[in-house]
């Protein structure tokens, strides 16, 4: 080897094949110091992503793979070496490594040093990548990451570094563990989809041979034509085809890969990408909770501890039938996200019945629940019930795209799409379009993609939603797919107005280029006058719908003139010929800006009707949603008030039970008084607390902050309602016993008598017939009747007829004057029963409780 | 927990009659102590609720029960009617909504239509202006 400090201008001097070696070197050591000059910053980057990453997604390595140890090492040499160099071949050697080395970390891979025919693939695949602009989110990311892999394989593979077989079994261990998890007796795991962009119905199939995992996807039908396929064998060994068919993929989109060992990497990412899309299906939410955690297995052992098969069987079909309904909601609703025209009416009807599904299947499993006493999993059952958090994505506008690479592709391949819609469409659409500069084409492409795009993220937000379950959001999404939808149509048709103008103005041109010539030639007299006129006067009797009235102004004076004798009227005749020319004009700008307007006016209705409709609803909706919100509120005021007469009446008659045990079993009394005194001041003190809430602090924030004031109303409202003294207890006594005080509200309904009910009223309300009685009583909360208590007694008779209501006080006794109204049936009775409290407590001063329902009394019998 | 997601659940578990829509507005203006404030009521009135539950069902334990049933029974009811509200309210938008697309896609179908029958009059009526004029001073000569 020659010495690496020889002078190079001596050798120069020397011989000229020397002159030309050094020269040589000196370009490669060049080369060498640039290239590792112009790749460290990137090769930097590389390894750290790599380290972080592990690169899992590109075949399997991980941080300490001997790649990225021998990457790290040999951009070190090459650094440290580059001049010290003294053959052109060690410089070619390292230059290769360096090369290489940069293919392998996926850094900065040079296209054209690739064999033609996987420079071929790798364009293929990138064709095939970008296929689906407008198709569903997961797709293109799965076939980003394919992509990538394969790109990668392919480098990997010139450089003589493919992926390990063990790397490859050791990336997908936890792939594997759960299908093996999943796979069940039947030794596969299948479903049927479809095709985002085609409708073409495909099957995605995981399965195992022997020691083999096989992931494919497969043409429903006869031939079960196979798309992809990913072989994993046990040492690792890989088998990938990737052959996509058919008209979309006839423009090189197609990667064309049929049982080939070559690409582990990718088959490695095929394979997980097939497996985890079957299993995320196969774990969806109820799924995994009827497998888990209600484990059906288990839950049949336990009801046998009840003895009732039957109702088991019942049971267990009921839920069957409810699981199902629910799951076949979803499938339906993924079906028409994924169809080219969604149906407002097919996903509002599956959204709702899988709302209406699921909430009985939910009501299901907490029964469940209760019969085998798992009470602690319900809160898990909740939680998992939950709504999961989506995320709705926006469309980014393709101006927005950062890569204008990727951008310009896009233009392109719809641009090629859309010219075969304007061929199929007949005409001369697709040769104006073609006619038209690139800009105008583009700018047409770029407009139309905008709303593809919007519909495709629709779509995506669409099957996020599907997730919630929550039908108001799926019905919207697929209201906004729908408007965007109708916006492309609208968008094709001013595209389609503009081309038929630009048609017209071409011809309109060529027709005035002729027109001009003979109108030329008459002025120049080279027609005689008299044919002239004639020829004149034949069009215009002959076209009179194109003819203005300037035209036939000018005529009529011409033609007096004819006869006149008048020989010069070769600037009459031109004239007139103009304003033919200028009629023809006038007739194609009216057509023209008829189509133009109507379609700009037809669209601007459509929005403006569409957001006419979209207020009305949500006007509606919020109504309907108020009234549901206060309906369930008084239920809950119901369930309230029956918890607290519960409460009252039990704990009241507890405390003469508690004599009776006095008597026999002295030694138990203490300690039942002294539980029922612990509950009682719990209650009291928790009471007290809530009286309490009003302070002069709160009160000044309410003045102070109409937001605060709204929050502290309602709950000001509700406390009113819930701490209002219980109807009379009709198990309560008076006597006294060891037992401690009943707080404030208790003590005021166990001193409640039942309000007196005159004999003569009484009449046959115990029987039941003919009568209707209702004793209500309610709390004043305006200012001037701040705590008063009202009572009220109702009646009415159906004899006469006569709704009778008057005020009593606590002895039941009246009060006040009698209202006596006709109501002819029971029903109108009640409503006038309930009016009269409201309007009689409101006009006296008392604020009404929203939800203020009056009861019947306790009768005694 | 943020206190702002307490309150909001505090509504919801005490069933109050306020639509998420109000409590989003209204929380909007509400400072960090006011939020801190308010929960601390809405604590105490649940804090009640709860011991008024324990004291009844500590009190007859299968009327507590009954009383549950009933509840989950009337709301379970209360939100299958409110579902099929929302869903009648949502096919009647849904129709309107199709109707207005059904008529704003004939009627661009119609425009194009129209346009394209117009410009092949005006094309025959020019070639034959043309042809009329041409061949009439034509015969002339």
């Amino acid at each position: 080897m020659a010495d690496s400090t020889t002078d190079v201008g001596e050798r120069h001097q020397a011989a000229p094949e020397n002159k030309d070696k050094a020269e040589r070197l000196a370009v490669k050591k060049d080369e060498v110091r640039k290239s590792v000059r112009n790749n460290q910053d990137s090769e930097a980057n590389v390894l750290v992503d790599a380290f972080k990453s592990g690169i899992s997604s590109e075949g399997g390595l991980n941080s300490s793979s001997p790649i990225i140890r021998e990457t790290a090492s040999l951009h070190q040499e090459a650094r440290k070496s580059a001049d010290n160099i003294t053959e052109p071949g060690e410089a070619d050697k390292l230059l290769a490594d360096l090369r290489a080395l940069y293919k392998i970390t996926g850094g900065n891979y040079d296209i054209d040093s690739l064999p033609e025919d996987k420079k071929d693939l790798v364009q293929r695949v990138d064709v095939w990548k970008k296929e689906r602009p407008l198709g569903s989110l997961d797709e293109r990311n799965a076939r980003g990451l394919v992509q990538k892999a394969l790109v990668n394989d392919i480098v990997r593979g010139e450089a003589n570094a493919q992926v390990a077989g063990g790397d490859i079994t050791s990336s997908l261990s936890v792939t594997f563990q759960k299908l093996e998890a999943k796979i069940g007796d039947e030794g596969k795991l299948a479903i049927t989809r479809k095709d985002s962009v085609t409708g073409q119905e495909y099957i995605t199939e995981i399965r195992k041979d022997g020691d083999t995992w096989i992931a494919e996807e497969r043409k429903v039908g006869e031939n079960g034509e196979i798309i992809s396929q990913a072989k994993i064998g046990a040492s690792g060994s890989t088998e990938l085809t990737l052959n996509y068919t058919g008209r979309r993929y006839q423009r090189r989109a197609n990667p064309e890969i049929k049982a080939s060992s070559e690409y582990q990497g990718t088959t490695a990412t095929v394979f997980s990408l097939l497996s985890e899309s079957v299993l995320e299906e196969q774990t969806a939410d109820h799924l995994r909770w009827t497998k888990d955690v209600i484990n059906p297995d288990k839950l049949k052992r336990d009801l046998d501890g009840f003895g009732e098969r039957a109702g088991q069987e019942y049971f267990l079909k009921g839920y069957i039938v409810r699981k199902a309904e629910a799951e076949l909601a979803k499938e339906e609703l993924l079906k028409e996200a994924g169809s080219k025209n969604i149906s407002r009416a097919g996903t509002r009807r599956e959204a709702y019945k899988l709302q209406r599904a699921d909430k009985k299947l939910k009501e299901m499993e907490m029964t469940l629940l209760d019969i085998v006493g798992q009470d602690d999993k319900k809160e898990d059952l909740l939680k998992a019930g939950q709504k999961p958090e989506v995320e709705f994505a926006e469309a980014t506008p393709i101006d927005q795209m950062t890569n204008d690479q990727d951008r310009k592709d896009l233009i392109d391949s719809r641009k090629i799409e859309f010219k075969d819609e304007l061929e199929q469409k007949g005409g001369k659409f697709a040769e104006t379009f073609g006619s038209l500069d690139e800009t105008n084409q583009d700018a047409q492409i770029v407009a139309l993609l905008n709303i593809e795009r919007r519909i495709a993220a629709g779509k995506d937000n669409l099957a996020e939603a599907i997730k919630t379950g929550d039908p108001e959001i799926i019905c919207k999404f697929a209201g906004e797919i729908k408007h965007a939808e109708l916006e492309k149509d609208a968008m094709k048709a001013e595209i389609d107005v503009a081309l038929a103008e630009k048609r017209r103005e071409k011809s309109v041109d060529s027709w005035k280029t002729s027109w001009k010539n003979l109108v030329r030639q008459v002025s120049h007299g080279r027609f005689p006058v008299g044919s002239v006129i004639s020829a004149t006067k034949e069009v215009i009797a002959s076209h009179g719908r194109l003819i203005t009235e300037k035209v036939q102004q000018k005529l009529n004076p011409l033609i007096e003139r004819i006869k006149e004798g008048t020989q010069d009227i070769g600037e009459d005749i031109v004239e007139i010929m103009n304003y033919v020319d200028e009629g023809l004009t006038e007739a194609y700008q009216v057509t023209a800006g008829v189509a133009i307007g109507g379609v700009r006016e037809t669209v601007e209705n459509f929005h403006a009707k569409m957001a006419a409709g979209e207020a009305k609803f949500e006007r509606t909706k919020i109504e309907v949603r108020k009234k549901y919100y206060e309906t369930r509120h008084a239920v809950d005021i119901t369930k309230q008030e029956a918890l607290m007469k519960v409460g009252v009446e039990v704990l009241a008659a507890k405390k003469h039970a508690l004599i009776g045990i006095a008597k026999a079993m002295p030694g138990q009394e203490e300690e039942q008084k002294k539980k029922y005194r612990e509950r009682h001041e719990r209650l009291k003190e928790a009471k007290e607390r809530l009286l309490q809430w009003k302070t002069k602090e709160i009160q000044d924030k309410m003045a102070d902050n109409p937001r605060f004031a709204f929050f502290a109303e309602q709950i000001e409202e509700h406390a009113a309602q819930i701490t209002a003294e219980a109807p009379p207890p009709t198990t309560a006594r008076q006597e006294e016993s060891p037992a401690p005080q009943p707080s404030a509200a208790e003590a005021e309904a166990v001193k409640q008598p039942e309000p007196e009910i005159r004999p003569e009223e009484q009449g046959e309300s115990g029987k039941g017939t003919g009568r209707y009685e209702e004793y209500v009583s309610g709390t004043g909360t305006s200012l001037d009747n701040q705590g008063q208590i009202i009572r009220r007694y109702l009646r009415w008779d159906e004899k006469s007829k006569t709704v009778v209501i008057e005020d009593v006080d606590e002895h039941g006794k009246p009060t006040g004057p009698r209202v006596e109204m006709f109501a002819a049936t029971h029903d109108i009775a009640k409503v006038l029963i309930n009016s009269d409290i409201k309007d009689r407590l409101e006009r006296e001063g008392y604020e009404v409780n929203r939800n203020f329902v009056p009861k019947k009394p306790e009768k005694s019998e | 927990m943020d206190n702002r997601k307490k309150l909001i659940q505090l509504i919801e578990e005490l069933k109050l009659p306020i639509t998420p829509e109000e409590v989003t507005e209204n929380l909007e203006g509400l400072s960090d102590e006011e939020v801190t404030k308010l929960v601390e009521i809405y604590e105490t009135v649940k804090k009640y609720q709860d011991e008024l539950a324990q004291t009844a069902k500590d009190a007859d334990p299968k009327k507590y029960a009954e009383i549950e049933a009933k509840y989950e029974r009337d709301l379970a009811k209360l939100d299958e009617d409110y579902s099929m509200d929302l869903e009648a309210l949502q096919e009647k938008k849904d129709h309107e909504m199709d109707l207005i697309e059904e008529q704003t896609r004939r009627r661009l179908g119609d425009l194009l239509y129209k346009q394209q029958v117009e410009y092949t009059e005006l094309d025959d009526e020019h070639k034959k202006i043309y042809s009329t004029l041409t061949s009439a001073l034509t015969k002339s000569q």
